[in-house]
């Protein structure tokens, strides 16, 4: 069963990497197989021992990657702006994460929101995402920009992002797939979640920006590992984010 | 830039007609969805333990996909209402 996991990682790496290169229907139809069977882990389990199998207890979690990837293709309509997109987003990706914490019997201790650091580590990671998010905007222009000057487009844009992209995407890298993974492979858990992190930005079309949001993934995986609360990483990616949509188009 | 919403992501999507993407993509989701209520049907006939454990794993992705279906569906009703 230890090599499942890896090429359902792969497979999901490798829908991530097609996408910029072939028809998105690729990207789609992996992703679409890779739901399907991920969520199939329940013929596994025949036996108490298997309940407790971290393998077992890591796919339906690992299903949320390529769901994902689902409904970011399937659920933006015409007539809405990209950041509405991430807007209708926001329900189904954290209705999911709830779901998957249920299933794979995560705590919110062990997924690191009991706990809120604020030592001076926690503290320097979050202002660093500041200039991180101005070279990512930099680097990537943001399409996810308020479309208006008025300052309830800016306030309602800030929400969008943090609801629709920050919270569940925290979630599922650095809150479920990270503890599970850990009780696997132990403290190499964040070089792959950070690995599967960087892949979802190969459709940025840029190596740099995906080298950026590795090691991005990279030192957010650590901090929560660290400091044993999710919030630096929060925060941090809400900064980051931010930046990039907001300061980074101010300062080019 | 996110890990959902990318340049790859908006460009194909701009680009294309609607249409197109609801006859290829759109139909991709549709498929895995009906496959996955389909199952789900089909392991709660056998009941027991196991059934709603596996039942539980298909909620996973199949409570996702139903709000985006709905969510799909109530904006394809928005756009029609005017000309009704």
């Amino acid at each position: 069963m230890n090599a499942a996991w890896m090429a359902y990682l792969g497979a999901t790496i490798l829908g991530e990497i097609v996408l910029p290169l072939a028809p998105a229907a690729t990207s789609l139809i992996d992703s679409a197989v890779l739901v399907v069977a991920l969520t199939h882990f329940g013929w596994a389990q025949r036996s108490p021992i298997a309940v407790g199998d971290p393998t077992i207890r890591l796919l339906p979690a690992l299903a949320l990657l390529p769901l994902m990837r689902l409904l970011s293709l399937t659920l933006p309509v015409p007539d809405i702006a990209p950041i509405g997109w991430l807007a209708l987003m926001a329900a189904p990706l954290l209705l999911a994460v709830v779901a998957g914490a249920r299933l794979t019997h995560l705590d919110v201790t062990e997924m690191a929101l009991a706990r809120v650091s604020r030592d001076g580590v926690s503290i320097l990671m979050v202002a660093g995402s500041v200039p991180a998010g101005i070279a990512l905007g930099w680097l990537a222009p943001s399409q996810l920009g308020p479309r208006s000057e008025s300052p309830m487009a800016f306030a309602a844009t800030a929400a969008i992002l943090v609801a629709g992209a920050v919270i569940p995407e925290e979630l599922v890298f650095r809150g479920l797939l990270q503890p599970l993974l850990v009780d696997l492979i132990g403290r190499a858990a964040p070089v792959v979640v950070a690995v599967a992190f960087a892949a979802t930005y190969v459709g940025a079309r840029s190596p740099l920006v995906v080298l950026l949001m590795g090691g991005i993934g990279l030192l957010y995986g650590w901090e929560v590992m660290r400091s044993g609360s999710l919030w630096p990483a929060i925060v941090g990616h809400a900064v980051l984010l931010l930046s990039g949509v907001f300061l980074a188009p101010q300062l080019a | 830039m996110t890990s959902t919403i990318n340049r790859s992501l908006v460009d194909y999507l701009i680009s294309t007609d609607y249409d197109a993407i609801s006859t290829t993509v759109g139909l991709a989701a549709v498929v895995a969805l009906l496959v996955l209520l389909v199952e789900r049907e089909a392991v709660r006939a056998y009941g027991g333990d196991r059934a709603r454990r596996w039942i539980h794993g298909l909620d996973v992705a199949v409570l996702p996909l139903l709000v985006s279906f709905a969510t799909i569906i109530l904006l394809r009703l928005l756009q029609l209402l005017p000309d009704a």
